[in-house]
């Protein structure tokens, strides 16, 4: 009679102890990968800055803001936004986006992007409205300072809400002390490095239970949907610290980006999550069906 | 005995669960006994950088 092979113990709580590290690994894998996204993933941020629901909310506020202004110094409120226009919006937002990805970037910008309002000043000083109800003396410094500096004032609040001036003082300090562009190179190369550990550890889990293969596909499939559990535990507590929360409470058109933004880390992190569920049960599966082969063979023995 | 052996056969499903835990009560450990700080940590960055 041909005799089953099995592992021994010894070679359980070997394949025991990779197994969790494995789940670590896996689970660092997709953690790396998604921080990596949000600092790095200019396509992504794109697509966020780019989002409808984005531009419609930043053109109401400057809208408002400008019949705010044109309540207080009379001219046509068209006349600034058809300068101040969606294309514009959006040109600026990439500016913007460009400028706050290049700050962890060797040699960055630190000063902010201004929105540039001269072409408002322009258009503004020839609006009959505004001839008909401001001093002549005065044309100049009222469409200057008085309408095209409030209106870039009001794009640059409404596309990048955040204290620029803090930045700009904080950042210098902070690459002194680090070297922040070599930060983000190693976070590059993270999520490859923990997915190369991954598939040393899973090779690791295939020698150890070399006896019977069925065995390493489930303590690999279990480390593939432990990793799945323990990324989604993660995402529900950070979750549940409630960011999005706290900027709402300042700024509504932030946190609505940071909302979307959240929304295509969950989608993605999600895709893992299920993919590791469907390979790791496969695998689990896998091996109770091989179980099941041979406990009906030694039964069929036995009988 | 075949009964028993297909019970624990089927106690295998539980291992991600077994693996999961650990990881997953040290980070709720840390948020229980941290997540205040935590919170008022990025309440702070976040009311410094954001323009209300």
């Amino acid at each position: 009679m041909k005799k089953i092979r099995m592992p021994g113990k010894l070679a359980h709580v070997l394949a025991f102890v990779l197994a969790l590290l494995l789940t670590l690994t896996l689970t660092m894998t997709c953690l790396t990968w998604q921080v990596n996204r949000v600092l790095t993933d200019a396509d992504m941020h794109r697509a966020v800055y780019l989002d409808s629901r984005v531009t419609d909310a930043q053109m109401a506020r400057i809208q408002a803001r400008v019949e705010e202004i044109a309540r207080e110094h009379p001219f046509q409120v068209e006349t600034v936004m058809d300068i101040v226009n969606e294309d514009a919006v959006k040109a600026f937002n990439s500016e913007a986006n460009a400028w706050w990805m290049g700050l962890m970037q060797p040699d960055p910008v630190l000063e902010a992007p201004a929105f540039d309002a001269s072409d408002v000043e322009a258009a503004v000083r020839e609006d009959a409205v505004f001839l008909e109800n401001t001093p002549s003396t005065h044309y100049r410094t009222v469409a200057r300072d008085d309408i095209a500096y409030e209106v870039g004032v009001a794009v640059n609040k409404a596309v990048l809400p955040v204290r620029a001036d803090v930045l700009s003082i904080v950042m210098p300090k902070v690459l002194e002390k680090i070297d922040l562009p070599v930060y983000m190179g190693y976070l590059a190369m993270a999520p490859w490095a923990c997915l190369g550990v991954s598939a040393v550890l899973a090779l690791l889990l295939v020698l150890v239970m070399i006896r019977r293969l069925s065995k390493a596909g489930l303590y690999i499939g279990a480390a593939m949907m432990a990793s799945a559990l323990c990324v989604a535990g993660l995402g529900v507590m950070l979750y549940l610290i409630g960011v999005t929360g706290m900027i709402a409470e300042l700024s509504m058109l932030l946190a609505l980006q940071v909302s979307l933004l959240t929304k295509q880390i969950a989608l993605q992190a999600g895709v893992y999550v299920a993919a590791a569920l469907i390979l790791g049960g496969g695998l689990i599966a896998l091996h109770q069906a091989d179980m099941n082969r041979l406990g009906k063979a030694r039964r069929s023995i036995d009988a | 005995m075949a009964r028993k052996y297909q019970r624990a056969n089927r106690m295998n499903w539980l291992m991600p669960v077994l693996f999961a835990l650990p990881l997953l009560c040290l980070a709720g450990a840390a948020l229980l006994l941290w997540g205040d700080q935590l919170r008022d940590l990025i309440n702070i960055a976040v009311k410094l950088a954001v323009i209300s």
